[in-house]
């Protein structure tokens, strides 16, 4: 075997493990977003439930519309669903029926303002609602 | 002579390069089935989902008392009306075995073929877990305020010897039972 017939082999060799890593890393790359969109669901999840929890509150009249201002503004809350900790952030401000801030003291409406974190196992930090750009639900006062 | 040997030697490396390339090709293709089962999973379970928080929120509608009737770690059971006062419903979600499997179905009335499922789950299945308006939990019957419910789905491997293991997705909800909050 020749030297010229040994660096083609080799060189084979290098071009097929390119092909081999590249496809490789594209699998990775889906598998990440199949990860992805379990970890956003379960967040969405969670977010949905203090949501809910704050909607019975008002059903219920079991927390005064000022109440629900004041226990909300600032609360957070780690949950942890399936070995991931989420951390959630939780902000209320008085608006208007579309959500529009305002300064009114006794307020018809709120808007309930969510951002969520977590630590994914790649250590990735997975933002669901970021403080910027949160997840927000406006709730009324049935009571007003 | 060394030419022969020279062949040889060229035979049997270049087999042992098309093998691996072909082992290669094997093991991606079932890695790649693999992953896009996990996609479709998540979709298949958030439409599941779904469909059972729109059960969930039937708990209790219409119905003034008993409206609760039955709470099991992997059962529940509850009734609903189609008006106040009018036809009662009763519901029951069941973590069955099947098959050695464990499989989430719906039944509404009783009846022998459920309204929604057979679902397969893993061998986690499915554990509801009951909270009172103070979120304390495991309150009697006519205390529960709501419901948090946890289920793994899954799917069966690609290959039994390449990339073994089982598509799963475990997701968690709450569902708050509005209509007694009322």
């Amino acid at each position: 075997m020749t030297y010229g017939q040994l660096f083609l082999i080799l060189l084979a060799m290098v071009l097929f493990s390119t092909i081999y890593l590249t496809t490789y890393n594209s699998l990775f790359d889906q598998a990440d977003l199949a990860y992805k969109g379990m970890y956003l669901l379960n967040g969405q999840k969670i977010i949905d439930k203090y949501f809910q929890e704050i909607e019975a509150n008002i059903l219920g009249d079991l927390l005064s519309f000022d109440a629900i201002q004041s226990t909300y503004n600032g609360r957070s809350d780690s949950l942890t669903v399936s070995d991931l900790v989420y951390h959630l952030n939780i902000t209320t401000t008085p608006c208007t029926v579309n959500g529009v801030d305002t300064t009114t003291v006794t307020p018809e409406f709120i808007r309930v303002d969510m951002s969520m974190w977590a630590i994914r196992p790649d250590g990735d930090t997975l933002w669901i609602g970021m403080p910027q750009h949160p997840i927000s639900k406006v709730f009324v006062d049935l009571y007003y | 002579m060394a030419a022969i040997l020279e062949a040889i030697g060229a035979t049997i490396i270049g087999g042992i390069f098309i093998l691996t390339m072909i082992t290669s090709i094997i093991n991606l293709h079932a890695i790649g089935v693999n992953v896009n089962q996990q996609i479709e999973l998540v979709e298949i379970s958030e439409d599941v989902v779904s469909v059972i928080e729109s059960y969930l929120s039937l708990v209790a509608a219409g119905v003034v008392d008993s409206a609760i009737i039955s709470t099991q770690d992997t059962s529940f059971t509850y009734s609903y009306a189609d008006s106040v006062g009018g036809t009662r419903h009763i519901v029951n979600m069941a973590q069955e075995d099947i098959d050695d499997s464990k499989q989430l179905s719906v039944y509404v009335d009783s009846g022998t073929e459920p309204e929604l499922g057979p679902f397969e789950l893993s061998d986690f299945g499915v554990q509801f877990t009951y909270y009172d308006v103070n979120d304390n939990p495991n309150p009697a019957d006519s205390l529960v305020r709501y419901v948090q419910m946890i289920m793994e789905f899954q799917y069966d491997t690609f290959r039994e010897d390449i990339d073994k293991r089982f598509v799963r997705h475990r997701i968690q909800i709450w569902k708050y039972f509005k209509n007694l909050y009322l």
